[in-house]
């Protein structure tokens, strides 16, 4: 196994768990209070609210046409670290939607790239890349002790890893925030075992026995659909970061045809091999 | 007979009738896979888990829809 290059940050104050307010210690500099000034004149936002987005950690696995746009908006609003986690490389299909990518960077590590490029847009938000995929042998070395990180982006391309994701949510106390996008339709959903028990988790809504139709490989997608998803999915990210847990418990649907978005409440499987009381085992069976 | 809503069309089915009948059936109709469907009944998901023990009243709008995955 490589190892991720993944070190320990020393210059981010831990500052909440998924459902407490963050605590911030210090103010918004001159130059940033004018770069975020759009931002800080949210009454939602304000100075407290920009400087907890400067102290927020959110992890993102997958930097494919939904990382891509997520890491670079949350970036660019100041969100102080952002973990990004992919072990694809840059073909050359992706770059009609995977916009940090150019010719140039066909063959190189989707995470590596886009941290590099992002650390030069945004030299605020110190970025991480672990270039391999989530899988069962590095979550511990990824995440490590439990509070490392404010918020978990599901932005991955496949049911397997995103059951990996939701497990990876449950276990470490951490707010999800899963988006996902083929053909014209687009799902959203925030879950929080913390914030909205009730709602269960993403294994609740979809068993891992259930049978996939839809990858972007197979029934293909445009750029803007999942860049809709993105966008949707970043401002649910910096709502959480906020403290703003209205919209825990809900799933999204949006349909890029009829261009019309639909709302779920979700419900907890009490059977739940993963949120339930008793986690046992289960296995993928789409992968 | 009742009449409920499945994504807006409405069905007849009979009463006290589960919610794992009523998608089986319409699954079979439609040609569309069991293990492919999740729904929500009046805008709440219901677990897959539960379909057999939850009975559909009339006028229950049903929404079936499938998992997307890719990103």
């Amino acid at each position: 196994m490589v190892k991720p290059e993944i070190t320990a940050d020393n210059s981010s104050a831990k500052i909440k768990s998924s459902t407490e307010p963050m605590v911030t210690t210090a103010a918004l500099s001159d130059s940033d209070f004018l770069r975020y000034s759009r931002q800080v004149l949210l009454a939602e936002v304000g100075e407290i609210g920009q400087l907890q987005f400067a102290n927020a950690h959110v992890i993102v696995i997958g930097v494919g046409g939904l990382g891509n746009l997520v890491a670079q908006y949350l970036a660019a609003a100041g969100v102080g670290n952002i973990t990004l986690v992919d072990g694809d490389r840059i073909e050359v299909s992706n770059l009609p939607r995977q916009l940090l990518f150019s010719d140039q960077d066909l063959g190189l590590n989707k995470a590596q790239v886009a941290k590099t490029k992002l650390s030069i847009a945004y030299p605020n938000t110190q970025v991480r890349a672990v270039g391999e995929h989530l899988n069962h042998n590095n979550i511990q070395l990824i995440f490590g002790d439990q509070g490392q990180y404010d918020l978990l982006l599901d932005c991955s391309d496949n049911f397997c890893t995103r059951h990996l994701v939701n497990r990876t949510a449950v276990e470490q106390q951490i707010s999800l925030v899963s988006a996902s996008a083929a053909h014209f339709q687009g799902q959203l959903l925030c879950v929080d075992q913390q914030a909205r028990p009730d709602s269960g988790c993403y294994h609740c809504l979809f068993p891992a026995d259930m049978q996939v139709n839809q990858t972007c490989q197979t029934v293909g997608i445009l750029g803007p659909m999942v860049g809709t998803l993105a966008s949707m999915q970043s401002l649910l990210a910096l709502q959480l970061l906020l403290g703003n847990t209205e919209l825990v418990g809900n799933l999204y649907r949006f349909d890029g045809k009829q261009f019309s978005w639909r709302q779920l409440t979700l419900m907890r499987d009490e059977s739940c091999l993963v949120c339930g009381h008793e986690l046992s085992k289960y296995e993928c069976v789409n992968g | 007979m009742i009449n409920i809503f499945i994504n807006d069309e409405i069905e007849q089915v009979e009463l006290e009738t589960c919610l794992y009948n009523v998608l089986e059936a319409y699954a079979s109709k439609k040609g569309i896979k069991l293990a492919a469907i999740a729904v929500a009944v009046n805008g709440s998901v219901v677990p897959r888990a539960t379909w057999q023990q939850t009975q559909c009243q009339a006028n229950d709008k049903l929404e079936l829809f499938s998992v997307v995955a890719g990103g």
